[in-house]
């Protein structure tokens, strides 16, 4: 189920993306990798993405706007944060409404939790998307 | 009445008394006069008539006897000089009779003509007698002269003459006497009458004097009576009782003076009043001052505090900037830290992989010469396997480009670290060190990079410029605060494009020169005069201190005696200028010092 999934990266930073890609290399799930929300929104015009991991701080539009943008348009993907930056009283708010799956500070820790985090996010997503599908696959007389 | 007009009544009445008194003594006088002039000049014209008739007739008999002799004489003698004597003598007799018989009364007239026709017989005879002589006959002149003709003429004559002077001796004595009575009475009359006068006088004098005393009196009484109220009443001014009464009504100038008086008073009074007001103003007034000097005193206190709650707010802002910075900061930092860490854990993982790798080859090796091609095939596809399912290929790749990343991931760190501490080197106020603001700029824009990066774009235009003397944690705090400024200006706009950041320098003949503008909102005039007032801010509430550019004014103009400007009149944006002066002498020598002590000094920017 999780090979099929895919999570999709947003980072401005070259180095940042290249070491998650290294970093999750062994990660069974399909793994995109953009460093702008606009490349980002264009992605999920022609891709199935079911995760989405965002900085914060970035030209032209900030993390926060995108993932406002992406619970509008594409309510099932699950947003997550990755940022280095996570004083941002914006930040709380949106965690506290709920906006924000998760928040995973920078510098992270590969090798251990933060893979684990990725992919429960992807499971997140998995059963978000079976409760959803219930109905449709019991039977009816 | 007026004490003039008192005074002038007064020396009328004086006068008026003393005509009348006056009056009556040439009234007096005259009396006096009276007999004087009448009585005793008419009797001493009797006397004066009767002894000029009686010395005439004595004259006469004198005369009648000399001429007579000289006569007889002349006869006798023939001696011409007793003729000549003769010839003077008669006509003196004559004229002497005709005198008396002119002067003379009605009686008197009668009795000298008959004495005149005898005496003219006389002569007549004599007067031949004379002839005779001349003639030389001397004895028909004696005849003559013996005849009883002639010497009962001349007895006639001489009885006459005699009766008549004893007649007017008497007549004499009469008229003495009843002229002396005259005198006497008029005499005593006079005196009288002096003495009267005199008492009169006296009296009047003596009336006079106590008048002019009264009246002088009165009147002096009617001055200074009034007078004195006054003096008392302004000596009880004097002594402070303003509201003392004047009883003075009179309708003379000292009334006058007391109505000028009391009108003084009321003023004064009113003056008083004023004096009482102001007095209580300035009562009021020194209250005041001293409640102002006790809030002055609360003020130099509260300014003693200030002052030391401003170098605890310079470092609370401080601490302000920087926590904002923090945050960027750290962000900053936690990227390149972030992959470096990553980096380092995939590289472990690699490693693991690469050594299961190597030790699959090393197996591989060992068994090449013990073991048939076969088993060696197997070998070498489950290591051909292993390598895919491990994605060597990938990571013998990927390892330069992991290892360029963490350099540069380490570099980024290390950058953002040493312009950290280059940012506040050495952060002592007292002692400035040598500085070059291009460097404090390029330091403290990497500081706040990630502040602007997202919003601004960074236009340098930096020129050599001289070093300076001053304090680098303080000039680098005062570019931060303005940089963040125009980033948050920039920011506040939430602009679609990226906003734009000029920073200039270069430097005059004693300055050196920052501008740093920004095309973001310009400030509003009404603000541009507070924008370096302590906790002005236009940002929202937790998001400035309102003290960045107070503290900035300080550092510049107090601390180092430059100039912070800020315009923002041309076109768009916000420009501002800081002005540092260079000191030559000491920034050369400190130079000097540097390049001798400091040969691997740290190159920044």
């Amino acid at each position: 189920m999780v090979e099929n999934r895919t999570v999709l990266f947003v980072d401005d930073d070259e180095a940042i993306l290249n070491s998650l890609e290294r970093g999750l290399m062994d990660e069974p799930y399909n793994k995109l990798f953009t460093i702008s929300c606009k490349e980002a929104l264009e992605i999920l015009k022609r891709e199935e993405v079911h995760v989405i991991i965002t900085d914060l701080r970035m030209p032209e539009m900030s993390g926060l706007e995108f993932i406002k943008i992406i619970k509008k348009e594409y309510p099932r993907i699950i947003r997550m944060v990755l940022s280095g930056y996570s004083q941002d009283p914006a930040l709380q708010m949106a965690i506290d409404q709920g906006e924000i799956y998760i928040l995973i500070p920078k510098p992270w820790k590969s090798g251990g939790n933060f893979e684990k985090l990725i992919r429960r996010a992807v499971e997140h997503y998995n059963i978000q998307n079976e409760r959803e599908t219930i109905p449709q696959r019991i039977p009816r007389d | 009445m007026r004490i003039s007009q008192r005074l002038i009544l007064g020396f009328l009445a004086i006068a008026m008394w003393v005509a009348v008194v006056g009056h009556i003594s040439l009234y007096q006088l005259n009396q006096i006069s009276d007999p004087l002039s009448n009585d005793i000049p008419e009797s001493v014209k009797s006397i004066n008539k009767t002894a000029y008739l009686d010395g005439l007739s004595q004259s006469i008999r004198y005369y009648h006897e000399v001429s007579t002799q000289s006569a007889r004489n002349y006869a006798f003698t023939q001696d011409k000089r007793w003729k000549q004597h003769y010839k003077d003598i008669e006509p003196e007799l004559d004229r002497v009779i005709k005198d008396a018989s002119e002067k003379g009364g009605e009686k008197d007239r009668g009795f000298f003509s008959t004495i005149y026709k005898v005496n003219h017989t006389l002569m007549e005879m004599e007067n031949k007698s004379i002839e005779l002589v001349d003639k030389g006959q001397p004895e028909e002149a004696i005849k003559i002269l013996e005849s009883s003709k002639y010497w009962d003429q001349k007895k006639n004559f001489e009885q006459d003459i005699g009766d008549y002077v004893s007649r007017r001796g008497i007549k004499y004595d009469e008229a003495l006497s009843s002229s002396t009575r005259a005198v006497n009475l008029a005499t005593k009359q006079a005196q009288d009458l002096i003495k009267t006068s005199t008492r009169l006088i006296l009296i009047f004098g003596v009336v006079a004097i106590i008048l002019a005393i009264g009246a002088g009196l009165l009147i002096s009484r009617s001055i200074y009576v009034p007078l004195f109220e006054l003096k008392a009443a302004a000596d009880e001014i004097g002594k402070g009782k303003i509201d003392t009464q004047i009883e003075i009504t009179s309708n003379d100038e000292v009334g006058q003076l007391a109505s000028s008086f009391k009108k003084m008073l009321n003023d004064l009074q009113k003056t008083t009043t004023s004096i009482d007001n102001l007095n209580l103003e300035i009562t009021e007034r020194k209250k005041a001052e001293e409640s102002v000097r006790h809030a002055y005193e609360d003020l130099e206190k509260a300014n003693q505090e200030m002052k030391e709650m401003q170098s605890q707010l310079v470092q609370s802002e401080k601490l302000s900037s920087i926590g904002q910075l923090a945050a960027g900061v750290a962000h900053e930092m936690n990227t390149p830290v972030g992959f470096v860490a990553s980096n380092f854990e995939t590289l472990e993982k690699y490693m693991i992989k690469i050594e299961k790798l190597f030790q699959m080859y090393s197996e591989l090796i060992d068994k090449i010469e013990t073991s048939d091609k076969a088993v060696l095939l197997d070998k070498v596809d489950a290591i051909s396997k292993s390598r895919n399912e491990m994605k060597i290929d990938f990571i013998l790749k990927d390892l330069s480009v992991l290892f360029n990343d963490s350099r540069e991931g380490i570099d980024r760190v290390t950058s953002i670290v040493q312009n950290l501490r280059d940012f506040s080197r050495k952060d002592d106020p007292e002692n400035f060190d040598i500085y070059n603001i291009n460097d404090g700029i390029r330091a403290t824009l990497v500081v706040v990079q990630n502040e602007i990066k997202y919003d601004a774009d960074v236009e340098m235009e930096l020129s050599e410029v001289p070093q300076i003397l001053c304090s680098t944690g303080q000039i680098n705090q005062v570019l931060l605060n303005i940089l963040m400024n125009a980033a948050q200006a920039i920011k506040s706009q939430e602009r679609d494009d990226k906003g734009k950041i000029t920073i200039r320098t270069y430097a005059t003949d004693d300055e050196v020169v920052c501008e740093i503008s920004d095309d973001g909102p310009s400030i509003e005039p009404d603000k541009l005069a507070k924008i370096f007032d302590p906790f002005f801010t236009t940002k929202p509430v937790g998001k400035g201190t309102g003290l960045g550019l107070s503290i900035s004014y300080d550092i510049i103009v107090n601390k180092h005696k430059g100039a912070l400007l800020v315009d923002n009149s041309v076109g768009k944006g916000t420009k501002f200028t800081i002005k540092l002066p260079i000191n030559k002498k000491e920034t050369e020598k400190e130079r000097m010092v540097e390049n001798n002590e400091n040969k691997n000094c740290i190159i920044r920017g």
